[in-house]
């Protein structure tokens, strides 16, 4: 069996939840913190991917960054990137898909932080980057680990974005979902339940650890 | 420079019953406690996150031992964190991933061995047995002796305390505060006592500012403000009514106070405004208790 594939997916997966990390936690914070309309905005444009066919969002995508559009032509003559059928462009489709998995596990883990304990830590003198890392980081890890687990699988699983973007290029965009699409349609059904079963069961452990943070974090 | 607090605070507010302006002129000695008194909703929780930094006033000063805190006309604000304001919370806001010690440890300021400081604080608080509690297994009162201690180990500069015995048990609150009043006298920093309950009020506080809708409607000692300035060198105890009961033309009343209850003989006509519940001032009378409605 090729093995590419699944290793493809895995270092898909791992770069774009890094990246997810790094952009979704100051976002979830905010989106959690803040009473005013703006975040509500912002929280129904992240959660968008979820609801629409990932085959829309990689139009959309596709039709934003192709060589031909202002952002393409941007990308392609000033920063010197094509996204279209490259890695680096399925990581920006999956960090987007990605996105409401992680922010809606965290922004929930944000606002259950017990009332007054932000407030407790800056009175003691303890500034706002300090009280993030020291008390609303660790009261909010399960739901971003939560988050975190279930993009990292809806990742590793992606198929409608990454085919319209990505293509199917082996080694570069030929992902493990899009691998057995091809088993089917070649009739390999052998190899097809043995791949099918490695994702099953790693989106059952996935889930599994997830609900088990949620009810330790509920404790 | 001025010593304390000095707090002139404007701020509307949408409280229960409809648009409320909070208004304060208030000013606190070094050394010296007031108590913020009044009933819910009367603004006076607003008035010490206001002090502390957590709510802005829409106008006013704050300044604490000539350090100014807050200036609207100088558009100066400086934040919680750099106030520093030694606040206790209602519900003691411990941090619930961390052990009683570890809360403590959180206040400890500076250079120096942080630990053995929060030791040494663990020890007085006579939380040495529970130090590596997290706080879902420590008691009412445990829990407010941690969040005073974090408090004071913070080294503020001043202490905001925000209806500190209201998530205590009855039972225990007379204790607590006895044990709080002689953490206070020991400190001696300016401090603002937010406090709905007469008692508390009574033993801790050295003035008293009444709040009602958010307007300051009398400031002086305890005993002129509760008590219409009928002051004298008796003994006085505030006290609730438990219970009224009438036999021969008189009224036995049954109050509590200061964890005993307390048994007194009073006439129909003396007993005509009390209800259990009522707030009372027991006072000695040659060889009878005297019982005199507050409020």
């Amino acid at each position: 069996m090729d093995w590419q594939p699944l290793f493809l997916s895995l270092r898909l997966a791992v770069v774009s939840t890094v990246l997810l990390l790094v952009l979704g936690i100051p976002l979830a914070r905010w989106i959690g913190l803040s009473v005013a309309w703006p975040s509500r905005v912002v929280r129904a444009l992240v959660q968008i991917p979820m609801v629409l066919p990932p085959t829309v969002v990689g139009f959309y995508l596709l039709v934003v960054l192709s060589p031909g559009s202002p952002f393409g032509q941007f990308l392609d003559r000033v920063v010197g990137v094509r996204l279209l059928f490259t890695f680096p462009g399925l990581v920006v489709a999956s960090v987007l898909t990605g996105l409401p998995f992680l922010v809606s596990n965290a922004v929930a883990g944000f606002q259950s932080l017990p009332p007054n304990v932000r407030e407790a830590s800056l009175c003691l003198g303890r500034g706002p980057w300090i009280t993030f890392w020291r008390v609303e980081a660790p009261l909010a890890f399960p739901s971003i680990l939560a988050g975190t687990i279930l993009a990292f699988l809806h990742t590793l699983g992606e198929f409608g974005v990454v085919l319209m973007i990505g293509g199917k290029l082996p080694g570069r965009t030929r992902t493990v979902s899009i691998q057995l699409y091809d088993m089917v349609e070649q009739m390999e059904f052998g190899a097809a339940h043995g791949l099918a079963l490695l994702l099953a069961a790693l989106a059952f452990s996935g889930t599994l650890a997830v609900f088990a943070l949620q009810r330790g974090g509920r404790k | 420079m001025t010593r304390g607090i000095r707090a002139i605070l404007r701020r509307k507010l949408s409280s229960a019953t409809g648009p409320m302006e909070v208004e304060v002129d208030l000013q606190v000695g070094a050394g010296e406690r007031l108590a913020l008194f009044g009933p819910s909703g009367s603004g006076k929780s607003s008035v010490l996150r206001m002090v502390a930094g957590l709510l802005r006033p829409d106008e006013g000063h704050v300044e604490v031992d000539g350090v100014v805190w807050f200036d609207s006309a100088a558009r100066l604000d400086l934040p919680p964190h750099r106030r520093r304001p030694g606040m206790v919370f209602q519900d003691h806001a411990l941090f619930p991933h961390r052990t009683a010690f570890q809360n403590i440890l959180d206040g400890v300021q500076g250079p120096g061995d942080r630990a053995k400081r929060a030791r040494e604080f663990l020890d007085v608080f006579e939380l040495s047995g529970v130090g590596d509690h997290p706080p879902t297994r420590l008691s009412g009162g445990q829990k407010q002796r941690v969040a005073l201690a974090r408090t004071l180990a913070s080294d503020p500069g001043i202490l905001l305390l925000d209806e500190p015995f209201s998530a205590l048990d009855a039972s225990l609150r007379g204790r607590v505060i006895e044990e709080t009043a002689m953490h206070l006298d020991r400190e001696r920093k300016a401090t603002i006592l937010v406090s709905h309950d007469m008692g508390e009020v009574w033993r801790l506080a050295d003035r008293v500012l009444r709040l009602e809708q958010g307007q300051v409607v009398a400031l002086g000692p305890p005993d002129s403000v509760f008590a219409g300035g009928t002051s004298t060198p008796r003994l006085r105890i505030p006290a609730t009514v438990l219970a009224l009961r009438e036999s021969e033309g008189f009224v036995v009343v049954t109050a509590s106070a200061a964890g005993t209850v307390v048994r007194a003989v009073i006439s129909v006509e003396e007993a005509r405004t009390l209800l259990p519940g009522t707030s009372v001032l027991l006072a000695a009378k040659a060889f009878e208790t005297m019982v005199l409605p507050l409020d």
